[in-house]
């Protein structure tokens, strides 16, 4: 047998590892073969040295400290005994629930109170934003601008007010809806300050009736008296320049400015149309009557002449309520001849106020 | 003799894991008590350091003991707490502070670590350890089986230190005969060129 072969067994030759046959030819090569033999003597006397190397004993504590180690509970059996105890209490669902549920109502608050903060936030940082007009409370109109058509905003100014002649008969109230023309009160809805609320559109303004009297006086002259349903409403009327004629006709007022009261009193040529007879006191006289008759009868005045001012001239707007119209058109029958002027009475269905305005006129 | 003695402890660790199966204390204690040196020895051959050692048994017999409900008898119940006891001493030396130490050890040392000399065969020099007192033999052996790998340190130990079979050594670490030979063989070949490599250099024993 070849030197490598031997060598690739002597391992196990020496290790006393080997079969029996080939321990034989192992042994009968070593005892020719120098080099081989020697370094089998050297396998030897390593592997005796490794046996005879003092085997140590273990510590005397040694199995104190294995024992000590293993009764302490380690860190993983500590958990799972604390997961256990915590899993196996029926409670435990309860208290799941009651924080999966506190947790949830706290995180909505957050949300929606976070959302409010940036909403705020986002309106206060947008001060070009153009405010839309509320519907009912608008700028108050311009001196001397054209007021737009929306009655509501026919607020009287009257230190603006500048009489044209040839609307000298338009009423200014002392209200801030003030319908100056038997259509509007028609229109207007049944409780005239701006500010209440009607509860349904419009329906109160069709149910209320509105009757328009006009009052013949028998101590009057001929060219005095008003008319209810010509009048302009009164925004229009204090228009400066609202119509060129009046304009060429009042003089040469600027734009803004207040026009002279000397030249307000222009009529046009319609004597029993546009009267100036309310400046009478007679007038002055039938109309205090009137609204006495209406606060006797328990009604109100949405719209009176004013009885200072001696160059007005108009009708008066009253609202009384239906049970106390005879009483009131009684009353008013014996202030002079009434006529309807739609020539017929209002049957009163209801208890309903009834609308009624008033005009003067001199037989 | 020898195998006797070890049938005889087989069923002596049979006995002692039923009874601490069964709440005996005794039982773990007889267990440690037969088997801590030769753990212990191990540990100490395979780690080459006393406290090591010591801290590398106890893990093993605490490993051994929280999992003993698990051991079925497949093989003798030393065969696994030999198994058990590599393993924590590979970890112990796989571990950051223990390859830190090494390291810090090994520091301004040149020498060919790794056994790239082959052993010389034809060399007519006598053994150096021939010449060495029992101590400095022991000192030297464990120096040079500290330079081996953990595979060729632990078939060396258990080889020639141990003196198990090739059979027991294949069951402990799991290789087949054939890996196991060659691993012993080169294993073997690597210490004689360490030993060797000392002897030359003087060592830091000032006797070779």
């Amino acid at each position: 047998m070849e030197c490598s072969k031997i060598r690739a067994i002597l391992f196990e030759h020496a290790d006393v590892e080997i079969p029996p046959e080939l321990r034989e030819e192992v042994s009968a090569h070593l005892a020719v073969c120098k080099p081989c033999q020697m370094l089998f003597e050297a396998l030897e006397e390593q592997a005796r040295a490794l046996g005879s190397m003092p085997r140590l004993g273990a510590p005397a504590n040694l199995l104190e400290n294995v024992r000590s180690r293993l009764e302490k509970p380690s860190m993983l059996s500590t958990l799972r005994h604390w997961m256990r105890a915590i899993f196996a209490g029926k409670q435990f669902f309860g208290l799941a629930g009651a924080a999966a549920a506190a947790m949830l109502l706290i995180l909505t608050v957050h949300v929606a109170f976070r959302d409010e903060g940036s909403r705020k936030v986002l309106l206060s940082r947008a001060p070009s934003t153009v405010e839309a007009p509320a519907p009912s409370v608008g700028p108050p109109p311009l001196k001397g601008a054209r007021a737009p058509g929306n009655p509501a905003q026919y607020g009287i100014d009257r230190s603006a007010s500048a009489p044209f002649a040839a609307s000298s008969q338009t009423r200014t109230f002392g209200s801030r809806f003030s319908p100056n023309t038997y259509e509007e009160a028609k229109k207007a809805p049944t409780s005239p300050p701006a500010g209440r609320k009607l509860h349904g559109p419009a329906s109160a303004a069709r149910k209320t009736p509105v009757v328009a009297l006009v009052l013949k006086l028998p101590a009057v002259s001929a060219e005095g008296g008003t008319k209810c349903d010509l009048f302009e409403p009164n925004g229009f009327s204090r228009q400066e320049g609202f119509s060129p004629s009046n304009r060429a006709l009042s003089g040469s007022a600027a734009h803004g400015e207040k026009m002279p009261a000397q030249s307000s009193p222009r009529r046009i040529a319609r004597p029993d149309e546009y009267p100036s007879g309310t400046s009478r006191p007679e007038f002055q006289k039938v109309f205090s009557e009137v609204i006495r008759l209406v606060k006797r009868s328990n009604g109100r005045v949405l719209n009176a002449p004013e009885a200072g001012s001696k160059n007005r001239s108009g009708m008066l707007l009253a609202e009384v309520p239906g049970p106390d119209f005879r009483l009131f058109l009684a009353g008013m029958r014996r202030l002079g001849e009434v006529e309807f002027k739609e020539a017929k009475e209002v049957t009163l269905a209801s208890n309903a106020a009834v609308r009624v305005s008033i005009s003067l006129k001199s037989k | 003799m020898f195998l006797s003695a070890r049938v005889i402890s087989k069923e002596e660790d049979k006995e002692d894991i039923d009874a601490f199966l069964q709440g005996d204390r005794d039982g773990m204690n007889r267990l440690v008590l037969r088997h801590q040196d030769r753990i212990f020895n191990l540990c100490y051959r395979l780690l080459g350091d006393e406290g090591d050692a010591e801290e590398c048994a106890q893990e093993t017999f605490i490993k051994v003991f929280r999992t003993i409900k698990s051991f079925r008898f497949e093989c003798s119940f030393s065969t696994w707490l030999y198994t058990i006891a590599l393993n924590t001493c590979r970890n112990k030396r796989n571990s950051a502070e223990h390859l830190f130490w090494k390291r810090l050890l090994r520091f301004g040392r040149d020498s060919g670590e790794d056994g790239q000399e082959e052993f010389q065969i034809e060399d007519p020099a006598p053994s150096p350890l021939d010449m060495l007192t029992e101590k400095e033999k022991e000192d030297l052996l464990q120096s040079a089986i500290n330079t081996l790998s953990h595979d060729h340190r632990t078939v060396i130990v258990l080889r020639h230190i141990e003196e198990l079979s090739y059979e027991e050594i294949c069951e402990i670490t799991g290789y087949n005969l054939g890996t196991l030979k060659s691993k012993l063989a080169r294993a073997r070949l690597l210490l004689q060129a360490k030993l060797q490599q000392e002897s030359k250099k003087g060592g830091c024993h000032g006797m070779l």
